[in-house]
C-alpha cells in the first residue's frame, strides 16, 4: 500500500466516524443521555440543598415547635380564663408545623411529613368547632405535637451520627 | 424503638391530662434517705401520686447557685418513675418530649395556685 492509499483510506475511515456521530439516530440519543444526567445532576443538587436547609433550620423549628407545646400544655391548665390564648398559640403552631412539613423530603421523613400535614388538618377542624376552642380536642393536638417533637429529636440525633460519619 | 419511645410520649400526655383535670392527685413528699453533701448542692422535690397499688413519682433537681452553673432553670433534670408502694422505683421512664410540661402542671396543681387565685379574686 503507498501512502497515498494509506491516508486516502486513513480519510475515509474520519469521514465516517465523522459521519456516524452526525447521523440523526446518535445524536438523538446523546441528547437524552445528556437530558437525562442534566436532570439527574438537577435533581441531587435539590435534594442537598433541601437537606442542608433542613439541618440548618431544625433547631429553630424544634424549639418554636416546644415552646408551643408547653404553651398549649400550661393554658390547659387553665383551659376556660386561656380559650383565646389557645387559638392564638394554635395558629402560631400550625405555621411552625407547615414549615416543618414543607422542609420534610426523602423517605426517612416521610412519617414526619404525613403527621405533620395531619396534625395541621387537626387544627384546621379544631378552629372551626363550636363552641371554639374544644379541650379534649386541644389535648389531642397537644399529644399528636409532642409525637412529632419526639420523632424530630430523633431524627437530628441520627443527623448527628451521619455528620460525624461523613466527618 | 421509635415506635417505644411514642408509647412513653403518650404516657406523659395522659398523665399530664389527669393532673389537669383533677383526677390524679399528687402530693409534695420529702426526699428519702439521708441528706449527703450531694444534696447542698441541688435544690430537689418529689411528687407522688398512687395509681392503683403504684405510684407515680416526679423528681426533679435543680442545680444550686453553689455549682454556678449559668441557667439553672435549663440544666434542671426531672426524673418520672413508677414505684411500689414502698416508693421503690421499678421503672424509670426515658427522658421523652412531655414531661417538663408534666412537671409544671403538677407543680402548678399540687401548690392549688388555681384555688388561690380564685379566692383572692372573690375576696370582698
Amino acid at each position: 500500500m503507498t501512502i497515498e492509499e494509506f491516508v486516502s483510506k486513513l480519510w475515509d475511515l474520519v469521514v465516517a466516524v465523522f459521519d456516524f456521530l452526525t447521523s440523526s439516530s446518535v445524536a438523538n440519543t446523546a441528547t437524552w443521555v445528556g437530558a437525562v444526567a442534566s436532570t439527574l445532576v438537577y435533581l441531587n443538587v435539590r435534594t442537598i440543598r433541601a437537606d442542608f436547609l433542613f439541618a440548618a433550620r431544625l433547631p429553630q423549628l424544634l424549639d418554636a415547635l416546644q415552646s408551643n407545646a408547653s404553651t398549649l400544655s400550661r393554658y390547659l391548665n387553665d383551659f376556660e380564663n386561656n380559650t383565646d390564648a389557645i387559638q392564638t398559640e394554635l395558629a402560631t403552631c400550625k405555621a411552625n408545623l407547615e414549615s416543618v412539613a414543607q422542609k420534610m423530603h426523602g423517605s426517612t421523613k416521610k412519617r414526619i411529613r404525613k403527621t405533620a400535614r395531619s396534625l395541621i388538618s387537626d387544627i384546621d377542624i379544631c378552629s372551626n368547632l363550636r363552641p371554639n376552642p374544644q379541650k379534649e380536642y386541644v389535648r389531642g393536638i397537644y399529644t399528636s405535637l409532642n409525637g412529632i417533637i419526639q420523632d424530630l429529636l430523633n431524627l437530628r440525633e441520627d443527623q448527628k451520627w451521619s455528620t460525624r460519619d461523613a466527618g | 424503638m421509635q415506635d417505644k419511645l411514642q408509647t412513653w410520649v403518650e404516657l406523659v400526655a395522659k398523665l399530664n391530662a389527669l393532673t389537669q383535670d383533677g383526677k390524679l392527685k399528687w402530693t409534695r413528699q420529702p426526699i428519702p434517705g439521708p441528706s449527703t453533701l450531694r444534696d447542698t448542692l441541688f435544690v430537689k422535690e418529689r411528687f407522688v401520686a398512687p395509681y392503683k397499688d403504684k405510684n407515680f413519682v416526679l423528681t426533679s433537681s435543680t442545680p444550686t447557685s453553689l455549682l454556678s452553673i449559668q441557667k439553672q432553670e435549663e440544666n434542671k433534670i426531672i426524673k418520672l418513675e413508677i414505684a411500689d408502694s414502698d416508693s421503690k422505683a421499678l421503672v424509670e421512664i426515658p427522658d421523652v418530649v412531655g414531661i417538663p410540661d408534666l412537671y409544671e402542671s403538677v407543680r402548678f396543681h399540687a401548690s392549688e395556685v388555681k384555688q388561690f387565685i380564685n379566692d383572692f379574686l372573690n375576696e370582698k
